[in-house]
């Protein structure tokens, strides 16, 4: 395993499998010879969509955050994690895995005015996004992304005043990022090396809030979009929404 | 039987009507328009809200009143607004979304035009740029397109296509 490359995770949803294509063939448009692995279910996966991909995984768990599932099963040594709902909108998307150097994990920042509930506790606020994600595949790191998928389950799933998290902002229960930062204070990940992209990586997860015509985002007007980071509507997301089937991957272990 | 007379304000700029709600012992509740025009003078419900909240209360009740419901007026003006604007994208969207559900958008190698159709702020734009494609890419509509698949074409006609199609 030493090769760069792309992954998509399109779970829950053909709304978000259509994204992953579509975001894949922008991929495409700017690099051509992107490595692009996708992970879905089978019943979503079109014939005509199989060669846009490099490789294909399907059983994966019906599951909100399946990403992190598919994540640490990445073929690449090093790896861009991209959300469906994101379009490549230039070249330098083939650069991006120069940025990684000798970290294991780099997320984007959130941008406070575009982001809400962010407050995890007196003295800290979730930083890192979770929607364009450049890792390496170390035996550590993907350990990391196993137990983020485990303990957002918990997270979610969990009575808040009475469990491991008690002492942070209840807010903090949906939300994926809460969980990397709670996993990065672990002794256990202390030696992984993680960071933001270089100022934030703006470019690299240009969010469509970012186009309104408001004076916070004046900063942000001109910063090249590498990759345009949208939101499905919901309605969408709605109409072709799946569910797990008796016997399917709903347990990640 | 006995009821409770709830937020009197007035009903019109004379203050000649108050409007209340009158709630009964069963729960039920009334709303009531009061006058003191005319021989309504003697009415005992005015009589009885001058004695219990008087004209200062009546005037608060109504200041009060009014600025909720220029309030909700202003909240409802406001999610109207913001759900049309969530509708116009969604239509935007899905208009991108069928655009690129047709195979020769799909598959044509010309980014800067696919990029139009992504970036596109309208619908209007949506189709003029998948139209412009069909124009430089549908042997129908760009017979230079048709020639390209025939294999006996010059180089002059491959010249032509690059000239077209890659802008």
């Amino acid at each position: 395993m030493n090769k760069f490359g792309y992954v998509y995770v399109a779970s829950l949803s053909g709304a978000y499998y259509k994204a992953a294509v579509d975001s894949a063939i922008s991929l495409r448009d700017y690099y051509p010879e992107a490595d692009i692995t996708i992970f879905t279910h089978e019943k979503l996966l079109k014939e005509s969509d199989k060669n846009l991909f490099n490789k294909v995984f399907t059983g994966i768990p019906t599951h909100s955050r399946a990403k992190m599932w598919g994540m640490s099963r990445s073929p690449y040594s090093k790896t861009l994690y991209l959300d469906c709902d994101t379009e490549i909108r230039s070249e330098n998307i083939k650069n991006v895995f120069d940025i990684l150097e000798d970290r294991d994990i780099m997320f984007t920042k959130i941008i406070p005015h575009v982001s809400k509930n962010r407050i995890i506790d007196s003295s800290n606020q979730l930083e890192y996004h979770g929607g364009i994600i450049l890792y390496n595949s170390e035996k550590l790191t993907l350990e990391l992304i196993n137990e983020w998928y485990s303990l957002y389950t918990e997270q979610r799933t969990c009575d808040w005043k009475n469990s491991r998290f008690s002492e942070y902002h209840p807010g903090m229960q949906r939300w994926d990022q809460f969980t990397i930062w709670y996993l990065l204070q672990q002794e256990k990940y202390k030696s992984i090396k993680h960071s933001l992209f270089p100022n934030g990586g703006h470019e690299y997860n240009y969010i469509y809030l970012l186009e309104d015509d408001k004076p916070d985002n004046l900063p942000y007007r001109d910063l090249e979009q590498i990759i345009y980071h949208y939101t499905i509507p919901a309605s969408r997301v709605n109409e072709s929404y799946i569910f797990p089937t008796p016997g399917s991957t709903s347990d990640f272990n | 039987m006995a009821r409770q007379i709830i937020n009197p304000r007035w009903g019109n700029e004379e203050k000649t009507h108050i409007v209340a709600g009158f709630k009964y012992d069963d729960g039920k509740i009334v709303n009531v328009s009061i006058t003191n025009e005319g021989d309504a003078n003697d009415n005992p419900d005015w009589a009885e809200i001058m004695a219990t909240v008087g004209v200062a209360g009546i005037d608060k009740n109504t200041k009060d009143a009014i600025e909720d419901h220029n309030s909700r007026k202003q909240q409802r003006q406001e999610q109207e607004i913001l759900d049309r604007d969530r509708r116009k994208k969604e239509a935007l969207f899905n208009a991108k979304a069928e655009a690129f559900d047709i195979d020769l958008v799909k598959n044509s190698k010309n980014r800067d035009v696919k990029n139009k159709i992504r970036r596109a702020s309208s619908i209007t734009e949506v189709l003029v740029y998948t139209s412009m494609l069909h124009m430089l890419e549908d042997p129908l509509a760009n017979p230079l397109v048709a020639r390209m698949d025939d294999p006996s074409n010059s180089v002059a006609d491959h010249q032509d296509k690059d000239l077209i199609t890659n802008s």
